[in-house]
């Protein structure tokens, strides 16, 4: 439990709230003085020059590590919110320190947000006064429910923080903790709607006139957005969950110490992959609707400029697939019974790797004339098949469904089930995930066969039969292992040291992932603040290289990662310092 | 700590770095802001300059490519390799200018077998080509196997039809009729049996959810004494969003009760 100093040097809830009103109100007051005393009083221009880095760099990084954090005060409560309602059903009590563990970090992450959303808002107002003129124009009602929304999310988080050593494991602790992800989401989907208007503008004529308020923040992007952020939060929570107990875990002095982390970077691990695997459902109905507001960008992201990007996607996605899988794998080495499984683990490693070559395959290869001329055309005649929406579709598909096998095979590890119709059980999830293959395998080839638009058409198939497959498997597999005859407990610290940086690798590809499809979103629109809406005329309003977005995304991922590293160095400090009081 | 500390920061910083140098390893293209070249076409600007201008145009500002192949069956939209050749005999009694100035300004009122009517209406944003840079693309077009007959005089009448057409909201339930052309086969104000039944009061006869099978799943719902023409793709190609809009504008067409 924890320990006494730590409850005494909490104020109680009230003082915690006006310390945390305080704070905001302090930070929107500087932002307004700030605003009005300098930027105001700058000659009037639509844009203005940052110096050295320029001012599209400047706002980038800024936009970048504040969304980061934003991502990381949203992730989590999230994640904490679930370990608590695990303890109340479980009854177990690591749950609830597990997530005490990442409340007591939010403080400072909190601060740390609301200071990069500051230096965002004086740099778009200072640099991009034009944008945000615009912005302002047709959001301007909700910039003040966002304020709303901001006094609500501090307030509900001192409550819920101030009273954890009272009131955690009562329900109303959760109702607090509800409350805090209610703030935090509507925070997040405010802000995506800001951000979905930009790419997918509605609600306004062509001129940029607002229409209709609700049509601008209803656009198509809106909901995919606000469905694929939750998720990717709840995943990114996790992963970092994850990379802080493996630190936790090498930095441990003894073995009661890495069975604590060890578990807890199981934890972590397991929701970042539970999240993890329907999060790609969750970027085709973004894209999906990306197409349906115009094919033009569609085709754009896809097949022009940014074709190249999602072959760094599929790098990037196959690595935290891999890690995902190694993690799991080597999970099994402290568990008594799993040899039964770990046999299977080579042949999952076999599958999961074609699956991410076949999705880093390019459809058109960089090539000289003469290699081109060799090859009859910049498509190689083998790997130039497999560069395609249906090859890709198939292998992401069943690289999904291989790593909810190695998923399912880790739960039952030390598990033997005990039901009369276990035999069937398992014979109908071994023929429910082949058929789901079979399916994904079948629409793949065929997709070759007929035009475009009906293949699209065929993924939907192909999702269908995957998700299926899985709820399936899960629906048959909780009844199968109730009351199930255990081989010998998890031997938690037993881990070797590299499956700590397996982690640590899910964490850094996160952020990084988050930081290149950040780019995406936003390059996509290419020489538009607003798509088609209001022209960026800026110095810089090209679309770099890929190369150039990867550097100020590897900054920005290494600013990020350090000022966590930061946070994290401090908390652990005033742990120690807590004990030794 | 401290030691364990350094080596995630190293680890942070290698695969980091494996990241930065893949991606700047891969073909690196910048895209720079389309130059508009409309300024520089003028009255007395010749085909020949003009179909120089175009093939730019073409390329670049009018992402022409993005959809359409040049020589190779495009999956998209039509191969454009002999679009001057093949115009004049895309639509009886319409000369081969008219129609390719008719498929730039107002491009779904023909569509060619096998396409959907996906193309934008290139004088409106983002792509927003100016008159003059559109001629220019006519001008190009027509040079792909066919005469140039057009010069900096020359103008189009569909750019101002097209303009009054299309300029209505697209985002009203109405807008969304108009974009995909209900009222080509179905009465909207009246009685009248077009090629499909009139559609004036279908609110009062049908509830929402057979006006929306019979828009997305057309061959189940053929109403009695009319062909079964109506196309079955609308599901694919129109968003789900745009279709309730459409279903709900339906169902309440009372027909003035």
């Amino acid at each position: 439990m924890h320990s006494s100093a730590d409850v005494d040097k909490h104020p109680s809830v009230s003082k915690g709230i006006l310390k945390g009103v305080i704070k905001v109100s302090v930070i929107l007051l500087l932002i307004y003085a700030i605003v009005e005393l300098f930027i105001g009083r700058l000659p009037q221009a639509d844009y203005r020059a940052f110096p050295l880095t320029g001012s599209r760099i400047a706002i980038w990084i800024v936009a970048q590590v504040h969304l980061l954090f934003g991502a990381f005060v949203l992730a989590v409560p999230l994640f904490a919110l679930i370990c608590e309602i695990i303890a109340l059903k479980t009854k177990d009590e690591r749950y609830n320190q597990l997530a005490y563990e990442f409340v007591k970090l939010l403080h400072m992450a909190f601060t740390t947000t609301a200071i990069f959303g500051a230096l965002l808002l004086i740099a778009l107002i200072g640099l991009y006064p034009k944008f945000f003129d615009h912005m302002t124009k047709i959001f301007k009602p909700t910039y003040y429910v966002y304020v709303f929304l901001l006094f609500g999310e501090v307030i509900a988080f001192y409550v819920y923080y101030y009273s954890w050593h009272k009131l955690v494991g009562r329900p109303l602790h959760i109702v607090y903790g509800a409350l805090l992800n209610f703030f935090g989401i509507s925070i997040m989907v405010a802000a995506n709607a800001w951000a979905a208007y930009m790419q997918t503008p509605g609600g306004v004529d062509e001129s940029g006139n607002l229409v209709s308020l609700w049509g601008a923040i209803n656009t198509y992007t809106w909901m995919p957005i606000n469905i694929h952020r939750t998720i990717a939060n709840i995943s990114y929570g996790g992963s970092i969950a994850g990379a802080y107990a493996a630190f936790r875990f090498l930095a441990a002095e003894s073995d009661e110490e890495r069975a604590r982390y060890d578990w807890m970077g199981y934890v972590g691990s397991f929701i970042a992959i539970a999240a993890l695997l329907p999060l790609p459902f969750a970027g085709y109905f973004l894209t999906m609707e990306m197409y349906a507001f115009s094919q033009q960008m569609g085709i754009t992201l896809m097949g022009g400029v940014f074709s190249w990007l999602f072959i760094i996607q599929a790098v990037l996605i196959g690595v935290l697939f891999l890690a995902a899988n190694y993690y799991l794998w080597l999970g099994m080495m402290r568990i008594k019974g799993s040899e039964r499984y770990s046999k299977y683990n080579k042949w999952l490693l076999v599958v999961v790797t074609i699956c991410v070559i076949v999705w880093m395959t390019p459809h058109s290869i960089v090539a000289s004339l003469e290699e081109a001329r060799k090859m009859g055309g910049t498509h190689h005649p083998i790997l130039g098949v497999l560069g395609v929406m249906s090859a890709k579709n198939t292998a992401v598909n069943i690289m999904i469904l291989a790593t909810f096998l190695s998923f399912i095979l880790y739960k039952r590890a030390n598990k033997i089930a005990t039901v009369s119709w276990a035999k069937t059980g398992a014979l109908v999830q071994g023929l429910v995930l082949a058929i789901a293959v079979g399916i994904n395998i079948f629409y793949g080839i065929y997709g070759y066969f007929v035009e475009a638009i009906v293949r699209l058409g065929f993924s939907n198939y192909m999702v269908y039969a995957v998700l299926g497959a899985m709820l399936i498997v899960i629906a048959i597999d909780i009844p199968m292992f109730k009351g199930a005859r255990t081989t010998g407990p998890i031997a938690w610290g037993k881990m070797p040291g590299r499956s700590q940086y397996a982690l640590f690798l899910l964490a850094i590809t996160f952020t990084w992932t988050m930081g290149l499809m950040g780019y995406a979103r936003s390059g996509i629109r290419e020489y538009w603040h607003v798509y088609g809406i209001l022209r960026d005329k800026a110095p810089d309003a090209f679309t770099p290289t890929l190369g150039y977005a990867a550097n100020i995304v590897s900054v920005t991922t290494l600013l990020f990662l350090g000022l966590v590293a930061l946070i994290v160095a401090l908390g652990i400090r005033a742990e120690k310092s807590g004990k030794a009081h | 700590m401290f030691k364990v500390f350094i080596k995630v920061m190293l680890f942070s910083l290698a695969v980091t770095g494996a990241y930065t140098w893949y991606s700047n390893s891969i073909p690196q293209v910048t895209s720079k802001p389309p130059e508009d070249i409309g300024d520089l076409i003028k009255p007395e600007t010749t085909s020949d300059d003009l179909v120089k201008f175009g093939k730019k145009i073409f390329y670049a500002k009018g992402q022409c490519t993005l959809c359409h192949s040049m020589g190779t069956k495009g999956d998209r939209a039509p191969d454009l390799a002999n679009a001057g050749g093949m115009a004049a005999k895309r639509k009886a009694g319409m000369s081969a200018v008219d129609y390719l100035a008719q498929s730039l300004y107002d491009p779904n009122t023909y569509v060619v077998d096998g396409y959907t009517p996906t193309m934008p209406a290139v004088y409106k944003n983002p792509i927003a080509l100016s008159d003059g840079e559109i001629l220019a693309v006519v001008a190009f077009l027509q040079s792909l196997g066919g005469k140039v007959t057009v010069d900096g005089k020359t103008k189009f009448a569909v750019a101002e039809t097209a303009r009054a057409k299309v300029e209505k909201p697209a985002d009203g339930p109405e807008g969304l009729m108009a974009k995909y052309q209900c009222n080509t086969c179905h009465d909207m104000k009246g009685t009248a049996k077009l090629v499909g039944p009139p559609l004036s009061d279908i609110g009062a006869k049908k509830d929402k959810a057979y006006i929306k099978e019979a828009i997305v799943e057309p061959a189940k719902v053929i109403a009695e004494g009319y062909p079964p023409v109506m196309p079955a793709d609308y599901a694919q190609k129109v968003p789900a969003k745009e279709i309730e809009k459409m279903v709900d504008y339906l169902a309440g067409l009372k027909g003035g009760k």
